[in-house]
């Protein structure tokens, strides 16, 4: 596709396209009021309690949808669909851990983290774990592994936003980053959590609404599935034919799939860890890599967390839960038949451009009121997470390092300006980090979750739920985890045995350092642990 | 202020609340495993067909790959079905909100359900 700011000014805006503008621009209009009215409760209400749980007071509606807009950001909306766009059908294994992602996610922790968390005067998971070890260590290592795996999904998201604006109007990536950082920056800000879950919830229905939509229109635009299934058994594979060899027999039909598709960017290669002449696309390993990760990824992923510290009682989660169950299937059911369908359609994307294939679809198939809103869908997605992530490295630094750490003495309106500046300061930095325009979007979301949950997993189940688990022990898991994850990542030197996702070892390793360090050190004393344990 | 009997009773309603915890936690991975084992089977034998034994003409149901509906598809749809039956029978209720012992009640209490 053609950079707009090949031919113009970076910061000429080419849309004019009313139909497309007017549905997106009320969507933006309905988050800002939205920021509004929330700010409202901060006034009424203790700050920090408002700012970052909502008051504890969110039902069933708030807690699904923005728990599931939360975790399905621009990769799930823009860059798994990229990815199908690329590989075809083989990409149906990279969900199939979602299948139980709501169950998991929220089954196993919900009740109980929420209950600790109410009784504990928790305001973030830092502080439920500083409050059952009283470990001061614990208070600053956790938020430090929160904050920077936070920044790296932060980062990807900004890309994802910036690249939906550039292609909706018609500008460069430059003015669409701008554009996009300045109105979630500002009404994150302002609003707080409460405006981020109830923005989330607006935005957890057009996603799903916009993605669902899309499907009818884009298997008429080519005829039916099957036609669209049947023409794949003929695509060529660009990648195999760049390395000299054949197109591998219904290449995009079964797994592996067809070959990775090479990045230009040599860094990204390595972050892959595969060698110019790669094999297939998605190994078995790595497919059940990607099973494991997208289920137990999202139990204790630092962005979704919060929102079990907001829900008001059981009865919200078990409604929560009945609206999450069909909301994955649809969500990545619908990218898995649309993706499949526009191969067929010609979108003129090269590879490296893959990730507008929903924009680049929307404006094709649907008619130009309709492709406002479908392509409000995955900004919507953006959006949420980001806003999400912000306020977490902002409840990470000021709650947990700042206040609970270094200055507990600090005045409540101190903290409350401290609040405001760290999520705008992050919100900068992570803007001058996008400005370098990283190519591809959904490595650096699966190194998100990826990373976040070798590292956070089990110290976090552990303190939930094992008696026996000591500070030491969830340090050594959460740092053991962390560093397997990146060592692993950068060099993978066991890919030539079995290729498994880096994720796999990180979570082993974390798991077994939490067990044996936290046998090897001194029980908690049981007085100590009744009022989590009882008796 | 909390006294005796209320640290004994909060210690009742917190073992009960953590034990239905772990109960809920225990039928979550069991599903997680069975899902895992179901899903890596099906997969691994359907839709990882070796170059060389892939049929000329694949399988198709609704113009999907067979391998993508069953081993995709359908565990997602009963999934579905567990979940709901999980929400609406297994989960219980939370045992009555108490107050940590010792601990000043928190200033939320009156968001408490």
């Amino acid at each position: 596709m053609t950079d707009p700011s090949d031919t113009a000014a970076w910061f000429e805006i080419g849309q004019r396209d009313k139909y497309i503008l007017a549905p997106f621009f009320a969507y933006m209009i309905g988050v800002f009021v939205i920021a509004i009215w929330a700010h409202r409760y901060q006034k009424k209400s203790e700050f920090e309690s408002e700012y970052y749980v909502g008051g504890r007071s969110f039902g069933a509606w708030v807690l699904a949808m923005s728990w599931v807009a939360t975790l399905a950001s621009g990769g799930s909306f823009l860059g798994y669909p990229s990815f199908v766009y690329s590989y075809g059908w083989s990409m149906a294994m990279w969900v199939s851990g979602s299948t139980i992602t709501a169950l998991v996610g929220l089954g196993i922790v919900g009740k109980r983290i929420n209950r600790l968390a109410r009784q504990t005067g928790a305001l973030t998971l830092v502080d439920l774990l500083r409050e059952r070890f009283k470990s001061r260590a614990i208070g600053v290592i956790y938020p430090i592994v929160i904050v920077f795996v936070t920044s790296v999904y932060l980062l990807a998201q900004f890309i994802a936003g910036a690249r939906i604006l550039a292609s909706m109007l018609d500008t460069s990536y430059y003015m669409g980053l701008i554009l996009f950082a300045t109105s979630v920056v500002a009404y994150t800000t302002y609003g707080g959590f409460r405006a981020v879950a109830w923005t989330d919830t607006l935005q957890g229905i057009v996603m799903i609404v916009g993605i669902v939509m899309l499907v009818p229109l884009a298997v008429h635009a080519v005829g039916g599935l099957e036609n669209a299934t049947r023409n794949l058994m003929t695509r060529e594979d660009p990648a195999a034919i760049k390395k000299g060899i054949d197109t591998a027999k219904h290449a995009y039909l079964y797994g592996p799939g067809p070959e990775e598709i090479e990045n230009d960017n040599s860094e990204s290669s390595e972050e892959e860890g595969r060698s110019p002449l790669s094999d297939p696309w998605l190994p078995f390993g790595v497919g059940i890599s990607m099973f494991m990760l997208r289920s137990l990824g999202s139990v204790m992923m630092p962005t979704t967390v919060p929102r079990m510290l907001a829900f008001r009682d059981t009865k919200a989660l078990r409604r929560a839960l009945m609206l999450l169950a069909p909301y994955f299937l649809l969500m990545y059911g619908s990218s898995l038949i649309t993706m499949n369908c526009a191969h067929m359609l010609d979108l003129g994307l090269a590879p490296v451009d893959s990730d507008q294939a929903v924009p680049e679809l929307a404006k094709r198939v649907a008619p130009p009121i309709l492709a406002g809103l479908l392509i409000a869908a995955p900004f919507a997605a953006v959006m949420s997470t980001v806003d999400s992530a912000l306020l977490v490295i902002s409840a990470s630094v000021v709650r947990d390092l700042i206040q609970k750490s270094w200055f507990p003495s600090i005045r409540e309106t101190t903290i409350k300006h401290l609040s405001y500046l760290v999520t705008v300061v992050v919100g900068l930095a992570v803007f001058f980090m996008a400005l370098t325009k990283p190519p591809f979007l959904q490595p650096l979301v699966i190194y998100y979750v990826g990373g976040g949950a070798s590292a956070l997993f089990w110290p976090s189940l552990a303190t939930l739920f094992w008696k026996r688990a000591t500070a030491q022990g969830v340090i050594a898991g959460l740092v053991c985890g962390a560093i397997t994850f990146v060592l692993m990542d950068l060099f993978r030197p066991l890919d030539f045995l079995i290729e498994l996702h880096p994720f796999i070892y990180g979570f082993t390793a974390s798991g077994l350092m939490v067990f044996s360090v936290s046998r090897m050190t001194p029980a908690q004393d049981s007085r100590e642990l009744e009022p989590y344990f009882g008796r | 202020m909390p006294d005796s009997n209320h640290d004994e009773k909060f210690l009742e309603t917190q073992s009960r609340h953590f034990r239905q915890c772990v109960k809920e936690a225990r039928f979550v991975i069991v599903t997680w495993l069975i899902t895992l084992f179901y899903v890596g089977t099906t997969i691994g034998l359907m839709g990882y067909v070796p170059v060389e034994n892939r049929p000329d003409d694949p399988s198709l149901i609704l113009g999907i790959p067979a391998w993508v509906c069953w081993g995709l598809l359908l565990p997602w749809f009963v999934l579905i079905g567990v979940t709901w039956w999980f929400a609406i029978f297994m989960m219980k209720e939370d045992e009555p909100y108490m107050d940590f012992p010792n601990r000043e009640p928190e200033s939320l209490s009156q968001t408490q359900p």
